[in-house]
């Protein structure tokens, strides 16, 4: 290292950092981009539901149903059908019961009947939500630290490869095809600049997310260890109301619903997301309405809130909220940018992209260390640690793509009935995955490479296709119904499994390609070249 | 050629120097790195002029900068030893503000 | 999605792209350029700021210009590919995308 200058230090850096737990980035990328749709996915994988449709009575019959399901609950959470997912989402809690985010008995409706719909055992998108940040099978501990170092690294890479790339203005649009090592260079470049602010954001917003698990020592230091104090400081929480006297709970009707949400409607244009109603059919009961869509970042995109009195229908003030400091507003900002909660559709689509490209742009890396050795290859023959990082190259690149649509298949495949169901989707992931090291270790590197694009991109294909055969096809839903929800996901799979076969195309053998100007010698029969 | 292990920034080293000089920053920058954001970050906390709760976040936040600006000078410092040099005085600050406050507790 | 804040980021990347040496080459050959590319460069980021204004005006600030970032990065990814597969097609799509934004916006405006 000594002698070097600052640029070829940090390509040294770059290379290294990049490398060592790059198969695990890439991982982590492409689980988080997936989690972007992660109501999505899980609205896709249960097939039963996916004639729902949402009705502007929707949130009354809601209500109707709850009544006549858990009268005497405690709490009811209603999510309205929206853009993300057209079913009705309940929750309650019994009377004592204690509430939790995951708690309690829930149920899903059918978004025009409001009558309940059958659900298959099944983690759907959480699954792969939790995966991103949690891997899985290890302490939750455990698993974030592994996940925050990885992060630590991908930041110390994209800033080291900033600092590498000296034309970094003059080569924003090159692209140079047909190029052997040039062009795995080019697209690298490419995918890493083009979307550099996104890759910066995501992978800093990352470590904020766990940054009081990794870095707690501010925390500790200031507050003596007392971590609660340091919470409630700075959680800007309002005062909590004078609790009612208990005494009074007499029945009363609950007011109607639907007069309630016209009067939010009014006043949010992207209308109400979600009712929570507390001790229903009393006099003390309240409905809280709350808001589609966000205001701003700057408070984590809190939506709009309007709390009603729930036997007279009566709108109650609200608690104003305070306004956030300037450095809780930055990790605000950072933190619902990376978690994007609060996006529309549009929004969501553009970041899902730019996660796409980010695990593109980590797979290019590694590719492009495999590439630039051959030359070396060829002289010096094999060497296990490149022969190590061919095969995880596969296997991860390829053969985690190829466990994401095992787990598809293994959602549509396993009777619903099943013991153990959602334990035994996951089980695919990881037998698929394992099969996908297995033959990359004991394939030559190129057939890898070509025999697990073609599996992925076949498996991928064929799952709207046996939609369609079992009666279902979400196309034909959402040309009937005008719900794109599922359409949009079987989209997705024919737009990836078409990427992988162009992957196969590209890697067809060099005299093919040779059909309009000779194959460039650098680039051999092991050569590959975009 | 050099072949003795050498930590001139122009001498070339040996294989066995190479691997030693890596070690040397991997330990800096990974350990090192961490010990003195975390102390930077404490440190900061208690110092910068903001509410307890505020000067905390702002502390943390930028943590995450600060190690990564180690990491790099760990790599990119001319020599090994230029590297912890420059780092044992980076750590200097936040350790004497910290014991200075141990004691005085 | 708002077509215009695209078509805008679109024009104001392919102006920066032809101010540079090797982007106009690429697409006008040997041919000497007309405009300077000091004057390109300029145009090109005015178009650019321009651009943010219809997320931030849709969005609010913080969300508008998280959309903005999304725009401009599919808009440089059509620009690479044009430039590196079809350079002839690089002028006369850059006149159809300036002349969709005061097109858009009167078909927006006569709708509303």
């Amino acid at each position: 290292m000594n002698g070097l200058g600052f640029r070829q230090a940090n390509s040294w850096l770059h290379t290294w950092s990049g490398l060592l737990l790059g198969w695990l980035l890439y991982a982590v990328f492409v689980t988080g981009a997936l989690s972007f749709f992660r109501d999505e996915i899980s609205f896709w994988m249960q097939p039963a539901q996916h004639a729902s449709v949402a009705h502007a009575e929707a949130p009354q019959r809601a209500v109707d149903t709850m009544q006549a399901m858990a009268p005497d609950a405690s709490l009811w959470s209603i999510t309205l059908p929206g853009p993300r997912n057209p079913t009705t989402q309940v929750r309650w809690f019994e009377q004592g019961e204690r509430r939790s985010k995951f708690g309690g008995q829930s149920a899903v409706l059918d978004g025009t009947t409001a009558q309940p719909l059958q659900e298959r055992a099944s983690r759907g998108g959480d699954f792969l939500y939790r995966f991103h940040f949690e891997l899985y099978g290890m302490p939750r501990i455990l698993a974030r630290w592994i996940v925050g170092i990885a992060t630590m690294m991908m930041l110390v890479a994209i800033i080291s490869g900033v600092i590498t790339h000296k034309k970094i203005f003059v080569d924003f649009f090159t692209f140079r095809p047909r190029k052997g090592q040039r062009s795995w260079m080019d697209v690298h470049n490419a995918l890493a600049v083009l979307a550099l602010p996104f890759h910066f954001m995501i992978t800093y917003s990352g470590l904020l997310l766990l940054m009081f698990m990794l870095m707690p020592w501010g925390v500790d230091s200031a507050y003596g260890g007392d971590r609660q104090a340091f919470f409630s400081e700075r959680g800007n929480r309002t005062a909590a109301s004078a609790p009612a006297p208990a005494a009074d709970k007499t029945p009363a009707a609950l007011t109607a619903i639907g007069p309630l949400v016209r009067q939010a409607q009014a006043k949010w244009p992207n209308g109400v997301e979600q009712i929570t109603v507390t001790d229903p059919g009393t006099n003390l009961a309240t409905v809280e309405l709350r808001e589609r869509g966000a205001g701003s970042l700057l408070d984590r995109g809190r939506s709009g809130r309007m709390l009603f009195d729930g036997a007279s229908g009566a709108l109650l003030e609200s608690p104003e909220q305070a306004r956030p400091d300037a450095f809780s507003a930055i990790y605000n900002v950072f933190s619902s940018l990376h978690l994007l909660r609060f996006a529309d559709t549009w929004l969501r689509w553009l970041f899902f992209i730019g996660g796409v490209l980010g695990s593109a742009m980590v797979a290019s890396g590694m590719v492009l260390w495999v590439v630039k050795r051959l030359p070396q290859r060829r002289k010096q023959g094999s060497h296990l640690g490149h022969r190590l990082v061919e095969s995880l190259n596969v296997a991860s690149i390829a053969g985690l793509p190829i466990a994401i649509a095992a787990y598809f298949w293994a959602n549509r495949l396993l009777p619903v009935p099943m013991q153990a169901r959602a334990d035994w989707e996951i089980n695919a992931f990881f037998i698929a995955w394992l099969a996908c090291l297995a033959h990359a270790c004991f394939r030559p590197h190129r057939k890898a490479w070509k025999e697990q694009l073609g599996a992925l991109a076949l498996l991928l294909a064929l799952l709207p296709l046996h939609d369609l055969l079992r009666g279902g096809g979400s196309l034909l839903a959402a040309v009937s119904h005008g719900s794109w929800v599922a359409a949009g996901m079987d989209f997705a799979l024919l737009a990836f499994a078409a990427l992988s076969a162009a992957g196969v195309y590209f890697l067809r053998p060099a005299q093919a390609k040779a059909g309009k100007r000779a194959p460039a010698p650098a680039e051999g029969i092991e050569g590959v070249s975009p | 050629m050099s072949t003795k292990k050498s930590s001139g920034s122009g001498a070339k080293l040996s294989p066995a120097g190479h691997r030693w000089n890596v070690a040397s920053r991997t330990l800096l920058a990974v350990a090192g790195g961490y010990a003195i954001t975390a102390m930077a970050t404490a440190s900061l906390g208690l110092a910068l002029p903001l509410p307890r709760a505020q000067a905390v976040m702002a502390a943390t936040l930028f943590s995450f900068a600060l190690y990564c600006a180690l990491v790099i000078w760990a790599y990119s410092a001319a020599t090994a030893r230029r590297a912890w040099s420059v780092a044992a005085v980076l750590a200097a600050l936040p350790a004497a503000h910290l014991a200075f406050r141990w004691v005085a507790a | 999605m708002n077509w215009t804040s695209l078509a805008l980021a679109f024009c104001g990347l392919t102006l920066l792209a032809l101010g540079m040496a090797r982007h106009h080459e690429q697409v006008f050959g040997d041919r000497p350029a007309l405009v300077r590319p000091a004057v390109l460069a300029v145009f090109g980021w005015l178009l650019l700021i321009v651009s943010t204004l219809p997320p931030i005006a849709r969005h609010g600030t913080s969300i508008g210009l998280a959309v903005w970032a999304g725009e401009l990065t599919l808009a440089a990814l059509a620009v690479l590919l044009l430039h590196t597969y079809a350079p002839r097609f690089v002028p006369p799509l850059l006149a159809a995308a300036a002349l969709s934004v005061p097109a858009w916006l009167l078909i927006a405006g006569w709708s509303r």
